[in-house]
């Protein structure tokens, strides 16, 4: 690959680091704290890739006879693929395909204080949490916000906690029940919910930590900006 | 190529510029054809993965640009033990100063052999880096808040296997192995800066277009061999080990993770889990992408799967000796 043609791809991608994560669209891949080092790396490339070029106009550099780099190989025509799958499709966060292709795995040890009685709106990955240790107790009012995904022939609401990015995602569910499954039913998956119900918690360690909810009152919500917990 | 190009001849550039425009105009199709649900979810893991590597790929060749430049072979031969079989185990604690995961280690890995560093200290360097250091330390001891030894473990297992490794090669390794290329100093015609600057940009080039392999072929097997694999393996010890050791090369997790994923696996036996943790930041897809890249593909038939076997052992040993056969 030429020179020049590698500095435009070290410029765009460099650029489209700097763009997405300059609006909420990063956040459907890493964590919230990684914007700024997004930024400082699309910083880089960008200086690099000017520094690069300012330097061969200049003829400051020595590259080889054909302007070509050998040292570099085919590899870096694979740079230009990130760059057009974030231009053009920038794909969506995980949803509901991500939740049914995963079995449903055990929620990090919380060691939290005891929640008070009475009704209680929870992240989904502590809501489970909470069903496994017994603080969260059977027959309380809880809401939760998530999507609906389904799984094994249940209607779920779930929502993916990721520590660093998508890559390592694991899926949290709560499983609906009762008259108002129906309404959940109707919808379409990775419609965002915000559903209150009474929780069964005891459910959760019968069905691969997926806790029971019968379901009061389903709401359809916009998106959240960051669709991931930690 | 090597023959000379006339002026008027298609290049890269032209085929770069075609390419875009082509994307440009075909830009809803494209969207349509990646509409289906299981390649939405392979597209966002891919991106996931360049997204998350990526920032650590610039500091990383910002390290190795800064080694190139700035850091003499002479003084690189005062820091390091003469005898290489000392180096090695040096090379591995200095792991503890680049706090990235594996992307990071390999240009750095790179610029070291470059100045003059023993091959066997510098891949121990390049293994010990993603796993010996304080971010992985604490993102571990976080993800398993009742099981310490799981930190002494981890570090113990990864640095035997950096060690292993690097006398293993300066046993068996020949120089031949590794491609010329990586052994000659940068030049950029200029000042150090200009090294600097040079050196630094060509290895995020050549690096990152690997690691945008390493990051698809990931995406695509972790889609494809999802975690379901560990279903069942609850009381099968010695199988739970071989798959988890798998799934490390295959999902390529960030080493910075890796343990969260680790501990949501608990149905799993402790060691087997472990050994998801050693072997992961020293063996993956896209860490072999970038190595067969750098140091050419005839190191990386060789030490790939030298270091999955060594790492899966140390990883089973060091469990073991501090957690008991559980």
């Amino acid at each position: 690959m030429r020179r020049e043609t590698q500095h435009a791809v070290l410029f765009l991608l460099g650029g489209a680091l700097v763009r997405i994560a300059a609006d909420e669209t990063f956040l459907r891949y890493v964590r919230p704290a990684q914007r700024w080092w997004l930024i400082g790396a699309g910083v880089v490339m960008i200086g690099l890739a000017v520094v690069a070029t300012v330097r061969d106009v200049r003829g400051r550099t020595v590259p080889g006879a054909d302007g070509h780099d050998h040292r570099t190989g085919p590899s870096p025509w694979l740079l230009v693929l990130p760059v057009l799958v974030v231009a053009l499709v920038a794909p969506p966060a995980l949803g509901a395909d991500a939740v049914a292709r995963q079995p449903t795995t055990a929620p990090a040890d919380l060691a939290a204080p005891a929640l008070p009685p009475g009704p209680a709106e929870l992240g989904i990955g502590e809501a489970v949490a909470r069903s496994i240790d017994g603080t969260l107790g059977d027959g309380r009012d809880l809401t939760v916000t998530g999507f609906l995904a389904h799984r094994d022939g249940d209607v779920v609401v779930a929502r993916l906690t990721i520590s660093c990015c998508a890559a390592d995602a694991r899926p949290h569910t709560v499983r609906l029940r009762g008259p108002g499954l129906q309404g959940a039913a109707a919808l379409p998956v990775d419609t965002w919910v915000r559903v209150r119900g009474t929780v069964v918690a005891q459910a959760a360690k019968d069905n691969r930590w997926s806790p029971d909810l019968e379901v009061a009152e389903l709401t359809v919500v916009a998106p959240p900006d960051d669709p991931y917990e930690l | 190529m090597t023959t000379t190009e006339r002026p008027a001849r298609l290049n890269s550039l032209h085929v770069f510029a075609g390419l875009l425009v082509v994307a440009l105009v075909l830009r809803s199709r494209i969207t349509e054809a990646l509409a289906a649900p299981v390649v939405r979810t392979v597209a966002t893991v891919f991106v996931a993965i360049c997204v998350q590597a990526l920032p650590f790929l610039a500091l990383g060749v910002l390290v190795s640009g800064a080694i190139a430049a700035f850091v003499s072979p002479a003084a690189l031969r005062r820091v390091l033990p003469r005898r290489p079989g000392a180096a090695v185990p040096v090379a591995g604690l200095a792991g503890l100063a680049l706090p990235g995961c594996e992307c990071a280690s390999v240009p750095v890995a790179r610029r070291l052999i470059g100045q003059g560093v023993p091959e066997a200290a510098a891949l121990a360097f390049l293994l010990a880096a993603p796993a010996v250091n304080p971010v992985v330390l604490v993102a571990t001891a976080v993800a398993f808040p009742g099981e310490p030894g799981m930190v002494l473990a981890r570090a113990a297992g990864s640095l035997a296997t950096a060690c292993v490794m690097g006398w293993l090669w300066q046993r068996a390794g020949r120089a031949e192995w590794i491609a010329a290329r990586v052994r000659s100093p940068a030049h950029a015609g200029g000042g150090r800066w200009a090294v600097f600057a040079e050196s630094a940009r060509h290895d995020l080039v050549s690096a990152g277009g690997l690691l945008v392999v390493g990051a698809l072929v990931a995406a695509v097997l972790s889609v494809l061999v999802p975690t379901s694999w560990t279903v069942g393996l609850a009381d099968r010890w010695l199988l739970a080990v071989l798959v988890m050791a798998v799934l490390a090369v295959v999902l390529a997790l960030c080493s910075e993770a890796d343990a969260f994923v680790a501990a949501s696996l608990s149905a799993l036996p402790l060691v087997p889990r472990l050994v998801f943790l050693v072997v992961g930041p020293a063996v993956d897809v896209k860490l072999v992408a970038l190595q067969a890249g750098t140091f050419g593909r005839g190191f990386a038939a060789r030490f790939a799967p030298a270091t999955f076997v060594v790492a899966v052992l140390c990883g089973v040993a060091a469990g073991v000796l501090t957690l008991g056969v559980r």
